[in-house]
């Protein structure tokens, strides 16, 4: 074989030669040029004497520099549809794209997979601080409490003041990006949704990206859909897509979460830029064109644009509750961290990305069921920024308590997972991400399950003080672990519903406001979502708990 | 911390608050300069740390809920506004033991809420309201629990014990004569009557006023020197609501001048006799 360079001149597309013959020979494609055939869009297809016959969907003259071929064979580049050389790649190296897909970075940077959820070295760890306060309970039962207590009160306060200031700090007003950029300047966007099971969402998603303002022939639009999942695959098919837009079929395999089947069609992507959106989402129109006026303004060490999240069925509790929590967050919490430079744990959706850098860093983490938070922080440990982008995807909240407790287990596991993984080399992330960026993720990522598994123990001693009185703690020194916890637990809430209410204000949303008084029955709700993903991550860790959509599909 | 230190860290964070007033309302640097000088120089201000009153805190209370109150007319949507306001109307109940009652009248005036649904308008009285009633609530809680009160114990421990009643007021109309220095505020705050910032400046001076004649009627024992040192901000807060053509014109200096020169007249004429 010998890589062809013709000559020095550039190779033509022959518009007129021979059509391909509906079988691809799988034997002339090499597995080695897998990424050649993915970037260039070609595809060795089949041989007639000393001609190969490659498919090409670049319509680029350029595409088969580099091409590996027999000496003295001719290649003749033959015009497909893109779809039709997707499905032909996929064919051909399905096996070896979805081990790629769930393994490549496991590979390539074990410690930074999830698919251990623990090292030896860090079980050692736990093991040792379990024992010594064994021992210590033992030895000096009020004295380990108060001491215990005190810690964990102050993690908890240190917690939400660090809310606060992040509040404080986002709240102030962002220099964005002024103007569009213009139609010619616009480059290649891909927008990728990965859908599983959600038949029922293809109208809607559908419709949510046609809306999109950005240039067809600018745009790629993937479904990642599941080999197996033939109601999307026919839903999404019943929708009369337009040609921009392909439908990537995932093979099966483990794990058999989002991430796996975003790594596996991320091999598709061509755009320059890159966004995820899920299929209930409604971006606003001119998210795009924003995201490329963020980026061309943003140095190019700005790998992400997080956009902001919120929901279009603001209606019963819960699903209030959780527009609460979604303000909070979205609008002030990670603009906060994007102001003093913390690594941000990215949102499920909405994530801008340069593609070159994700590819740079292996894709997603298919073990980590929250591969975004997780993307987030890897971003930021290899010297990559993520910021806020000023425009708002909406979508559906979870309004069911099943289904909330599901999405929430889950990302509660997740962020377990992500402080597992990155804190298996604290040194080696304190050295990447600075001290800032180290005490933000423990206070983040780290505070943000803590307190929700916290929370509970607090209650406890409340409601124990409140039925027989604090009395009841007089013996000892059991009574200043009382009073610490109570104080704790009153500022904490105090602040919750304070925090909760300010991140309404943003959006003008002031009149949800009463809602926040009940935030600590929330929270009460989002350590139990605690407790539910700390047990599934010790009994099946990458297990994917699906949340289901479609109630107000189409509002 | 003796109030040797602490009386001129206080002095110098006031005047810090009166010039960034200014300087948010476009008043050029050295306009703002002098104005917070002149400002700065008020009778009430360095007098309450020579009595046996913890005016200064208060000051500093109020001159932070005039900047946030500005802040917030100015603004709505804003939550560090809105968060300012409701931490620094916590200050005032903190600083003084008739913060509760300035806190108390100036929520609702302050909140000077938008013609929108009741349920947003609610919904902002409630995020405004939140931070001081949790301190009301705190603070009560604190005192009947440890019998400690912490505006109380702020007010003997924070001004120079020695001088206590080096500043008596002489008869009953000290309580009304306090308020001269306000008077060339009227001025400016008349110029923009219908303004949003222009009420929230009459809020805090008007809550102010009735809670020192709440203290006579009530009998809690305040001086009016304390009240004086309140209303200081309310200079510079009213040159902050004024829109001047020329805001390097001297004319805009006349107002905190007068107000300076009448504060230590009323002071040396009504409460300071034994210096005469």
């Amino acid at each position: 074989m010998a890589v062809a360079t013709f000559g020095g001149r550039r190779p033509r597309l022959y518009r007129h030669l021979p059509t391909l013959g509906p079988h691809c020979d799988g034997q002339l494609a090499d597995a080695r040029d897998l990424p050649f055939y993915l970037t260039h869009a070609v595809l060795p297809w089949s041989r007639s004497g000393d001609v190969l016959l490659c498919a090409s969907a670049s319509g680029d003259d350029g595409s088969a520099n580099g091409l590996r071929l027999p000496q003295n064979q001719k290649a003749w580049f033959v015009p497909v549809g893109r779809a039709a050389l997707h499905a032909a790649i996929e064919r051909r190296f399905r096996t070896r794209l979805a081990r790629n897909a769930a393994f490549a970075l496991a590979r390539a940077e074990p410690r930074l997979s999830a698919q251990r959820v623990v090292l030896p070295g860090q079980a050692m760890a736990f093991a040792g601080c379990v024992a010594a306060i064994g021992i210590a309970s033992v030895l000096f039962p009020y004295g380990t409490a108060i001491v215990l207590t005190i810690l964990l009160g102050l993690g908890f306060a240190s917690n939400i003041v660090f809310r606060a200031l992040l509040v404080w700090i986002g709240a102030a007003e962002f220099p964005h990006p002024e103007g569009r950029p213009d139609a010619d300047d616009l480059p290649l966007y891909t927008v990728l949704v990965p859908m599983y099971r959600e038949a029922n969402m293809a109208r809607h998603i559908v419709r949510s990206l046609n809306a999109l303002e950005y240039p067809r022939t600018r745009l790629q639009v993937i479904f990642a859909v599941e080999r197996d999942d033939d109601e999307t695959y026919g839903a999404l098919a019943e929708q009369r897509l337009p040609p921009h837009f392909e439908i990537i079929r995932v093979p099966p395999g483990t794990p058999r979460t989002k991430p796996r089947a975003c790594n596996y069609a991320l091999n598709f992507v061509r755009g320059e830029f890159l966004v995820i959106y899920d299929a209930e989402d409604r971006p606003e129109p001119d998210q795009l064109k924003r995201s490329v006026a963020a980026f061309r303004a943003a140095p190019d060490r700005v790998a992400c644009l997080q956009a902001r999240l919120n929901f279009y069925n603001r209606r019963g509790w819960l699903a209030v509750m959780f527009t609460l929590d979604y303000s909070l967050w979205f609008d002030f919490l990670l603009s906060g961290l994007d102001r003093i430079g913390v690594p941000m744990p990215l949102g499920g959706t909405s994530n801008h990305l340069r593609t070159s850098v994700v590819r740079e860093i292996g894709g997603w983490d298919p073990f980590n069921v929250t591969e975004d938070a997780d993307l987030g922080i890897r971003l930021a440990a290899k010297g990559y920024r993520v910021s806020v982008l000023d425009s708002t995807t909406f979508e559906e909240a979870a309004d069911t308590l099943p289904n909330w407790l599901r999405q929430r287990s889950r990302w509660l596991k997740g962020y377990i997972q992500t402080w597992l993984v990155h804190m298996r080399d604290p040194l080696r992330l304190f050295r990447n991400v600075g001290w800032k960026g180290f005490v933000g993720f423990q206070l983040f990522v780290g505070g943000t399950f803590v307190s929700a598994l916290l929370n509970p123990l607090l209650w406890m001693v409340f409601v124990v003080s409140a039925l027989f009185g604090v009395e009841i703690f007089r013996d000892g020194d059991a009574l200043v672990v009382a009073r610490v916890s109570l104080a704790g637990l009153i500022t904490g809430n105090a602040l919750f519903i304070y925090l909760a209410m300010l991140g309404l204000v943003r959006r003008g949303w002031l009149h949800f406001a009463i809602y926040a008084l009940t935030a600590p029955v929330y929270w009460l709700l989002v350590s139990i979502a605690g407790y539910r993903g700390l047990l599934q991550l010790l009994r099946r860790p990458f297990y994917w708990e699906k949340t289901h959509h479609g109630a107000l599909a189409d509002p | 911390m003796t109030a040797y230190v602490l009386a001129p860290l206080v002095l110098t964070l006031i005047w810090i608050l009166f010039f960034r007033m200014l300087r948010s309302a476009d008043y050029p640097v050295p306009m703002s300069l002098a104005v917070a000088f002149v400002c700065i120089a008020q009778a009430g201000l360095w007098v309450s740390p020579l009595s046996a009153a913890g005016g200064l805190w208060f000051a500093l209370a109020m001159a932070l809920a005039a900047s946030s109150a500005l802040a917030f007319a100015e603004r709505q949507d804003d939550a560090r506004a809105i968060f300012a306001l409701g931490g620094s109307l916590a200050a005032i109940q903190l600083a003084d033991p008739s913060g509760d009652i300035v806190a108390a009248l100036a929520l609702p005036m302050l909140a000077g809420l938008p013609r929108a649904r009741f349920s947003r308008n609610a919904g902002l009285l409630l995020v405004l309201l939140f931070i001081p009633c949790l301190t009301a609530i705190g603070m009560a809680w604190f005192t009947t629990q440890t019998h400690f009160n912490f505006a109380q114990w702020l007010a003997r421990n924070s001004q120079i014990s020695a001088a206590s009643g080096f500043v008596e007021s002489r008869s009953r109309a000290s309580w009304v004569l306090f308020l001269a220095p306000l008077l060339p505020a009227i001025v400016p705050v008349a110029a923009e009557f219908r303004s949003r910032r222009s009420w929230s400046v009459l809020a805090l001076v008007l809550s102010v006023v009735l809670a020192s004649f709440a203290t006579v009627l009530l009998q809690i024992s305040r001086s009016p020197v304390i009240f004086m040192a309140a209303l200081a901000p309310a200079i510079p807060a009213s040159l902050a609501v004024w829109r001047p053509e020329d805001r390097r014109t001297l004319r805009v200096l006349l107002p905190p001048i007068a107000s300076t020169v009448l504060s230590w007249i009323v002071v040396l004429a009504e409460f300071v006799p034994s210096v005469r």
